[in-house]
């Protein structure tokens, strides 16, 4: 722990007294620095000037003709700015950074610059960990690698949250987290019965590697606390999206064969699929998890007028396993009849595991969610009042911190005078490009 | 996170993953399983080991390294137990378990004010669904990843597992390490409650984002990433597919040259991620003949060398010979399950420590514990 810093109090944030550099981009790197800053570490995010792009910003100017609802035009899209609009600070309003690099300190600077490495140096002696999601060949070039920070402060946490990891010979590989979900195997072993390999429709994996990024830290923490000496922690993304397929892995080392793809089927309860709903697009997922599930659903299908469904040999899962085409098909017509919501609550009634598929407007709109909290609305530099996913976890004692995503720099001067520099010290600093608010044009 | 001791009385699969999280971290885990057993020891996918008959895949991938009591949730053994844990795991599925695992955490915090008590299920502990069933399905739906996946005119389709419900296992390691790092400089323990409908929630992309920001309801869009980047995408060589990820304008630039279109290169319109995207047919059109003619590790290669972001989509099989993996000794072999079985390891090492990899325990197999 940092000396300087107050430590943990009783029903207070569990990670208050740490303090962690960040430097990361997409979606991995930020997300494990996110989880860290929200359970109470002081997380300093270090930006270079040029980090949240230009090509996607220059020139940029509202779009009049753009109706809310709408995807917007190909020029605006990537930045997810609110209402479509990027405003005179686009830099400050990226929907799509500001969603995940909340509760967070900014430092822009550039480490190549004058001054630069003497202002982070001063920073990794004042630190616990040093977080990079950059590629093992940025992480030497930038000198942050382990060796080096641990010369500094020979106490620091560090850890490089790489695609396929620091060592091995495709550790160079550049990668997306599709790229890594195709590597693990696991895309191929998903798809629907017969058809070619599916991707997950988001990149999975950056979400899974932020989440393992921030179980290295707090592990490395834990050690750092037994030992009282410097950790280092190489995760590999890869490595991280294989965990979720251990047990197919398991499987396929003994039989030699690759994992057939079955759709939305399990071989453990039947039926189990996903069956339209009224509306469009509307879906709901069930599994019959029993026998005594499958007689409930057939008494909630039959109290609607659907007959048949029920045999003798579908009173088994083997039976209902052989006859599975069928059930799906007698399934639809009557869940087709029915809202996804309401149709779900009555199946839980009946005490049948069913779910709505769930769209990104009902998650926001969800009582459930609503009611734990989910949703967080934070006040952003340059945007205002917004809503964002919140943080997911709930402590009965302990707290959990939220504030929203720092403008760019926004921190510089609270930092620097920190760290000692006088306001003649940190206007010198401004003018030689070393630190800025502004990215250049 | 050597030295602690956890006691993991759940029956879920995130409850599972997180605890096999701390063994990997050097946890000592003891899982507390009623008289039959727990059900993931019944749980697909299954393999044929020995003359017994088949066992669970995922329970010997999930349990591994962990030790087996069986005891009762609300007797002497189960108390003895936890009262020497620093981190308790439940679970529960439904009304009757979560009053029932309410009543439980409750025991524990009074018992020891300086336990950590974690409590995993499908939508937490209150809410509206608190008292819902929740599987591994429903998990990928309620918590929005189901309808993103598959193609538009088809049902949406799940991942090949239960992946969902690792999102919950991973997020609750993290408030379990989180409370446990605490609770060893203050003493103080904590009861955690996370549900898996909120982790993976928490787990979007910029899907929630585009409607609390601009109102768009964001939908799948079969192998292709979806509105804003393109391609970001599976294309198919002559023995199987590959993804290639030209996302920045280097990367972009890197895919024209490699497939020698550059009259998309000439195209400054399409140095736009989104506009490719809106023009993804013709860019695939220009494109998929570099990936017909060339077989998976042909067209990497080539994208590789120009810095375009590109990786075979690779079956298991062939994962579990990746030279990559090899090379960073990924795989371990397991006791037990015959000389081909293979264990995906660590997700990661706490200074290049390696955790022994022992097998799954058998029912019961640690008994003594409770009197020792």
């Amino acid at each position: 722990m940092n000396d300087d810093v107050a430590l943990p109090r009783p029903g207070g944030l569990d990670l208050r007294g740490i303090r962690i550099l960040e430097f990361s981009v997409a979606w991995a790197g930020p997300m494990a620095g996110r989880w860290l800053g929200e359970l109470g570490a002081d997380v300093i995010k270090l930006e270079h000037p040029t980090s949240r792009g230009l090509s996607v910003g220059e020139g940029m100017r509202a779009d009049p003709t753009w109706r809310r609802g709408e995807l917007p035009g190909p020029a605006l899209r990537n930045g997810v700015f609110p209402d479509n609009d990027p405003g005179e600070h686009w830099w400050n309003r990226l929907g799509y950074f500001n969603k995940i690099n909340r509760t967070k300190r900014s430092l822009c600077i550039d480490l190549k610059a004058p001054g630069g490495r003497e202002i982070f140096e001063e920073l990794v002696r004042r630190s616990d960990v040093v977080l990079n999601n950059y590629s093992p060949r940025g992480v030497k070039s930038l000198g942050i690698d382990h060796p080096t920070l641990r010369a500094i402060n020979p106490r620091i946490v560090t850890i490089d949250l790489s695609g396929f990891g620091a060592t091995g010979p495709e550790y160079d590989q550049v990668s997306w987290g599709p790229i890594l979900e195709a590597a693990s195997g696991l895309a191929d072993a998903t798809g629907y019965e017969g058809s070619g390999p599916y991707k997950q429709g988001l990149a999975f994996p950056d979400a899974v590697g932020g989440l393992h990024g921030a179980i290295a830290i707090l592990a490395a923490l834990w050690e750092r606390e037994l030992t009282g000496e410097a950790v280092h922690i190489d995760v590999s993304q890869l490595e991280t999206y294989l965990q979720l397929g251990g047990d197919l892995a398991l499987v396929s080392s003994i039989t030699g064969e690759a994992p057939r793809r079955h759709g939305n089927r399990s071989p453990g309860a039947a039926p189990q699929g996903v069956y339209p709903c009224a509306g469009e697009d509307r879906w709901i997922a069930l599994t019959v998890d029993s026998d005594e599930a499958w007689t409930r659903l057939v008494a909630l299908a039959e109290a609607d007028g659907v007959s048949g469904l029920a045999t003798e040999a579908r009173a088994t899962l083997d039976g209902r396993r052989g006859d599975h085409d069928a059930i799906d098909a007698a399934l639809a017509t009557w869940t087709v009849r029915f809202d996804a919501q309401q149709l779900m609550a009555r199946l839980q009634a009946a005490s049948i595991p069913a779910g709505a598929a769930m769209s990104n407007e009902d998650l926001v709109h969800d009582p459930h969610l609503a009611e734990r909290g989910f949703l967080a609305t934070v006040e952003q530099v340059d945007v205002g009042p917004l809503a964002f996913p919140g943080f997911p976890v709930h402590f009965e004692r302990h707290e959990h911190q939220l504030f929203a995503t720092p403008a760019l720099g926004q921190h510089n001067g609270e930092i620097l005078r920190w760290l000692g520099y006088d306001d003649d010290a940190i206007a010198a600093l401004e003018r030689s490009g070393t630190v800025t608010d502004t990215p250049p044009v | 996170m050597r030295g602690l001791t956890i006691v993991d009385a759940s029956r879920s699969v995130g409850g599972a993953y997180c605890t096999r999280l701390f063994t990997t971290l050097g946890a000592d885990v003891c899982v507390v399983e009623p008289p039959g057993g727990h059900p993931l020891r019944s749980a697909p996918p299954w393999i044929e080991v020995g003359v017994d008959g088949p066992v669970s895949a995922a329970w010997q991938y999930l349990a591994a390294g962990k030790r087996s009591v069986v005891a009762e949730l609300d007797g002497d053994a189960f108390a003895t137990l936890s009262g020497r844990a620093d981190l308790v795991v439940l679970s529960f599925d439904g009304e009757a378990e979560r009053l029932a695992t309410l009543e439980r955490a409750r025991r524990l915090r009074q018992a020891d004010p300086a336990a950590v008590v974690l409590v995993l299920s499908g939508f937490g502990l209150r809410g509206p669904y608190a008292a819902y069933r929740s599987t591994p399905l429903v998990d990928w739906a309620m918590g929005g990843h189901l309808l993103l996946n598959g193609e538009r005119h088809r049902e949406p389709i799940a991942g090949a597992g239960p992946w969902s419900s690792y999102l919950g296992g991973a997020t609750a390691t993290i408030a379990a390490q989180a409370a446990l790092l605490r609770a060893r400089l203050t003493g103080e323990g904590d009861l955690i409650d996370v549900g898996n409908m909120e982790s993976a929630a928490a787990c979007h992309q910029w899907s929630i984002t585009i409607y609390t920001h601009q109102g768009v309801r964001k939908t799948r869009w079969g192998n292709r990433h979806g509105e804003a980047h393109h391609p970001l995408a599976l294309y198919r060589c002559t023995d199987g597919w590959v993804v290639v990820g030209a996302v920045s304008r280097h990367q972009w630039e890197g895919l024209g040259i490699a497939a020698d279109a550059v009259e998309l290169l000439a195209d400054d319109a399409l140095y736009t991620p989104a506009e490719r995207f809106d023009r993804m047919e013709e860019v695939d059109a220009a494109i998929n003949p570099f990936f017909a003619a060339r077989s998976r590790a042909e067209a990497v290669a080539e994208l590789q060398e120009h810095r375009c972001p590109a990786g075979q989509v690779l079956n298991l099989c062939e994962s579990l010979r990746s030279a990559q993996l090899e090379a960073r000794a990924f795989w371990a072999v397991p006791d037990g399950l015959g000389p081909q079985a293979r264990l995906a390891g660590a997700p990661f090492r706490v200074n290049d420590r390696t955790v022994a990899r022992t097998a799954a325990p058998a029912l019961g197999a640690d008994q003594d514990l409770v009197t020792r």
